[in-house]
């Protein structure tokens, strides 16, 4: 894999916490509950993705 | 070099790592993860070469295969196990630390059951 995939999660990440921030401040507070586990299920889903290929890979490698 | 790349990635994921941790602790920890994890993709290539070569100097020496699969197995889980407990520490979770770090050395005991016993086997061999 490449670097990429750090820079799209630090990117969800920043805009999430700016989201939440924002409507932190506009008093919708729930919306910005929702924001952040919107943004962190996303994120986990690719990161869990990329677990699971290191888990594969190391298998392979060392024949567990 | 692929040290560079290793180094630069290191570098990158540490800073943005920093970067949201006062905002979103998860995030913070989920960028570690990922650094680590694309660290050990980038040099995975050139471990399989290194395996390669141990199990061929093992082949060489007259090692049995059976024990060097054995220790190779170890040498995994005691890896996996490793990458888990750091995860843990990192996001502060000590406590669920170590209990992965005894789940691996539990597992690694059984894993390498055969060896002790062959050796058990072997020293009694010796002195009866």
């Amino acid at each position: 894999m490449d670097i990429n995939i750090v820079f799209r999660i630090a990117a969800v990440g920043i805009l999430v916490a700016v989201l939440n921030q924002v409507l932190i401040r506009a008093g919708r507070e729930e919306q910005a509950m929702m924001t952040t586990l919107a943004g962190l299920v996303v994120v986990l889903f690719w990161v869990i993705q990329y677990i699971s290929q290191l888990f594969n890979t190391v298998q392979t490698l060392f024949q567990l | 070099m692929e040290i560079i790349q290793v180094v630069a990635a290191g570098m990158i994921g540490a800073v943005l790592s920093i970067l949201l941790k006062k905002h979103s602790p998860e995030f913070s920890l989920l960028i570690g993860i990922v650094t680590g994890v694309l660290i050990f993709m980038m040099i995975a290539d050139s471990l399989k070469d290194v395996l390669a070569l141990l199990k061929e100097m093992a082949d060489t020496a007259g090692i049995n295969m059976a024990y060097l699969s054995i220790v190779m197995k170890v040498i995994g889980i005691a890896y996996i196990a490793e990458f888990g407990i750091q995860l843990c520490a990192d996001a502060g979770e000590k406590s669920i630390a170590s209990k992965i770090e005894l789940a691996g050395k539990v597992l690694i005991m059984v894993i390498s059951a055969p060896v002790l016993l062959a050796l058990m086997n072997m020293v009694l061999h010796m002195v009866a």
